[in-house]
This record gives C-alpha cells, structure tokens and sequence, in this order.
C-alpha cells in the first residue's frame, strides 16, 4: 500500500506529467488565493478594531507574518527539493527550487521592509540589530547567494548540482548564525504570534483573518511555483531541442 | 597524509607570493580601520577587535582561491581525484596548510596591531588565544566553498558567496574576544570550540562531496 502511494508521488518526477498537474493544480490554487488574500485583507484592515497601543499600525501584521512564515519554509522547501535531486536526480525538484528561490527573496524582502514601517511607528526606529531582524538580513543573503550561483554557471546539471549543495549548506549556517545572534542578545521583537500554546497568541478578532491571509499568501507560492517551474521546464526542453 | 602535507609546504615556499600578499593586505586594511577614527583612541579601543577579526576574515577570503582553484587550473586535482589518498585527506591537509602559511603569520602580528589599537595588554593573549582556535574554521570553510564554486571560479564570485558562511565564526568569535570571563571553558568558548570542530571535521568530506559533484 504504501509502496503504490509512493510510486505515485514519485511518478510527478516526469516532467510530462508534472506539468499535466501543475496545469489541473495552479489556476485551482490561484483562485484560492484570490479569494483568500483579498478578503483576508479587507477584514483585517476595515474590520477589526485598532490596537490600544500601536493604533493602525498593528494592522502591517496580516501581511508581515505571512511573508516572514513563507520566506523561512520556501528555504526548507528548497533544502528538500534540493536533497531529492542529490538523491534521486528529478529535473522537476531541481527546477522548483530554483524557481521558488526568487519568490523567496521577495517574500524576505517584503517582510523587512513591512517590518521597518511598522518598527518606525513602535519602535521608533526602522531597523535595530535585534535578533530576528538580523537573522533575516542573514537568510537575505543566503537567498541571493543562491540566485548568484545558479546564474553564474551555464550548464544546467552542473547549476543544479552546486546550488543544491549550496542551499543545504545554508540551511546548516543560517540556522547556526540565528542560534548565536540569539545567544548574544535577546532583542526588542515580540515572541511568536502563532505559537501552538494558545496562552500567548493574539486576540481571535485578529486571529482568524490572519490565518486567512497566511492561506491565501501560501496558495499563492504555490501558483508562482508551478508556473514558474513549468516555465522552467519549458525554456531547459526548447535548450535540449536547440 | 604526510606527504600530501611536506608536498604542500614545499609548494607554498617555493611560489610564496601569496603570503606576503595576504601579510600587507591585513596591515594596510587595519590600517583603514585605525585611519578611520581618526586617531580618537575611545574609538580605535572600541572598533580594535572587530578590525582584526574583519581583516583577518578579508586576507583569508582573498586567498582561498589559491587553495583549490589553482590545483583545478593546472591539473594537479585530477591526479589528486584518481590517487591512491583518499581525496578527503588531500583536502583535510590543504586548509591545514593554508592556515599555517597565511592565517598563523597574520595571527603572531596581531598584539602588534592591537597595541597600536590602544587594547589593554593584559587583554591581547586572550584575543590572540580566540584568534587561534577560531580561525581554523574560516580556513576549512573557505576551501568547502571554493571547491563548490570550480565551475565558475570568477574570485569575485566566490568571495561574495563565502560571506554568508562566514557569520557564525565571525559572530562567535568577536563575541569571545569581547567578553570579560577569564574563564576558558566559559560558554561562549564552548560554543567557539563546538564550530571550529565541527567544521574541521566535516568540511573536508563536504569539500570531496563537492569536487565530485563538479566533475560529473
């Protein structure tokens, strides 16, 4: 039994039949998170009361936690991708993390530069060498390390092969540097807001809209991904032909 | 194992003129950081630390593509991927090597540079003792990435890559310098030692993992 569900899971390595998927999947998950973003936002920004402290500016967090939750797992998710073509060398994984690596760098930049607005209005400042913030300054780099080795070699298996190892390797050192910044100073940055201990996470006036919007934000990496894989594929099939 | 070590010293001396680089690249660049703060010697105690770590990090950046990349120009590595050594010995010896040609010089004229950055004496041999055991890992770490980038080995590439890798060492080992304990299994020197072991001892199958990848 599990042998056939894994079969079937490993059969999308074919480039044909991911792209048979990617085409039934991504104007499914692009719908999702039309209907999902655009809601969640008009909830969170028209329809819940500002905070007693921060005022307006609390509302930054419906688009800041989403990004920052999706620029860290679109690193795991290209630590994994990258590991499945050391191991079992499928074009498609290969393809994906070098497409999600762009979405990832956005979504990094996205939330550093939510996060200095909303710090100007409470914090008083844009940007203090506080641990989080810094550990996104370090996965900035790593993203962009990424990007800079996949354009800076032309074959395509070689690109592959060198990056994949890079980005595992940065998983290992970013997750060291971010235990040590943390080890040095404890920071001005709340704890986490989405914690599974209910105690300490937000009020349910804000809970529930961002949940939403952390949906719709993932369904709509989910669409970028696979239009950007198969765009992928595409232009590496065009090469092979000519 | 010891072959491989004599064949590379005698390398490094015979064509050493990359040691003497790296020699005036660390004086001239902590000489930037001291030109800087314009002789104000609150400052120049303040930022003395950091310089020599930065410094030491810069030479060390600018010469880790002679380690591996040099050897992949010439040929030399082909011979090493089909010898009989294990290639994770050939690229255990290479770091050991160009930390004790490169990095231990820098690091013996370090207290010079300190008194010049107006750090207390009684604080330099700890500094220099942090130097010591922490450096070693940027060395090991810097042929790790080098021997990822054969494909392309542009040495601006391979400096900009390098960096992300550098922070933890960097992080840790400033923090070690800058901290009051005279105790020296105190954590922070344990946290020190845990990296630099971990990257001596891993680095070296990464590496060969590495330059396989490159050749297939």
């Amino acid at each position: 039994m599990e042998n056939r569900v894994s079969n079937k899971f490993w059969k999308f390595s074919n480039p044909v039949l991911f792209k048979k998927l990617a085409r039934i999947i991504s104007p499914l998950a692009g719908l999702i998170a039309i209907l999902t973003i655009i809601p969640a936002l008009v909830w969170g920004i028209f329809f819940t009361s500002p905070d007693y402290k921060q005022m307006e500016t609390v509302k930054i967090i419906f688009i800041h936690v989403p990004g920052a939750f999706l620029a860290i797992n679109i690193y795991l998710m290209m630590t994994i991708a990258s590991m499945v073509w050391l191991i079992r060398r499928h074009y498609v994984s290969a393809l994906a993390a070098k497409s999600s690596a762009m979405i990832g760098l956005t979504m990094t930049i996205v939330t550093i530069i939510t996060g200095s607005l909303w710090g100007s209005s409470t914090w008083g400042t844009y940007w203090v060498w506080d641990p989080r913030l810094t550990s996104f300054a370090i996965l900035l780099c790593f993203y962009l390390g990424y990007i800079l080795l996949w354009q800076s070699i032309k074959s395509l298996e070689k690109a592959a092969n060198v990056t994949s190892l890079f980005c595992i390797l940065g998983s290992i050192f970013a997750l060291l540097s971010r235990y040590i910044v943390f080890f040095i100073d404890q920071g001005l940055h709340q704890g986490p807001t989405l914690s599974l201990d209910e105690e300490k996470n937000i009020d349910n006036s804000y809970y529930f809209p961002l949940i939403l919007a952390l949906v719709g934000f993932s369904s709509l990496f989910v669409y970028l991904v696979l239009v950007r894989t198969t765009t992928e594929l595409n232009k590496f099939k065009l090469k092979l032909i000519g | 194992m010891l072959n491989i070590l004599r064949l590379e010293f005698l390398l490094v001396i015979r064509s050493g003129s990359h040691i003497v680089l790296a020699f005036s690249f660390f004086l001239f660049f902590t000489l930037l950081f001291a030109l800087s703060a314009f002789g104000d010697n609150f400052i120049l105690s303040k930022i003395g630390l950091t310089a020599v770590w930065l410094s030491l990090l810069m030479s060390i950046l600018l010469t880790v593509n002679k380690v591996i990349h040099e050897d992949f120009e010439s040929g030399v590595l082909d011979y090493l991927l089909i010898a009989d050594i294990p290639l994770e010995v050939t690229l255990f010896c290479k770091p050991i090597v160009h930390w004790v040609s490169v990095v231990l010089p820098l690091i013996i004229i370090t207290p010079i540079v300190l008194i010049t950055f107006q750090i207390n004496p009684n604080h330099i041999a700890k500094v220099v003792f942090v130097l010591l055991l922490g450096s070693p890992s940027l060395s090991f770490v810097g042929t790790m990435i080098s021997c990822l980038t054969l494909s392309n080995r542009s040495s601006f590439l391979l400096t900009t890559i390098t960096i992300p890798f550098y922070f933890p060492t960097l992080l840790l080992g400033v923090f070690c310098c800058s901290s009051t304990t005279t105790e020296l299994f105190a954590f922070e020197y344990l946290l020190l030692y845990a990296n630099t072991l971990f990257t001596v001892v891993l680095t070296p199958y990464i590496s060969a993992y590495a330059i396989k990848l490159n050749y297939s």
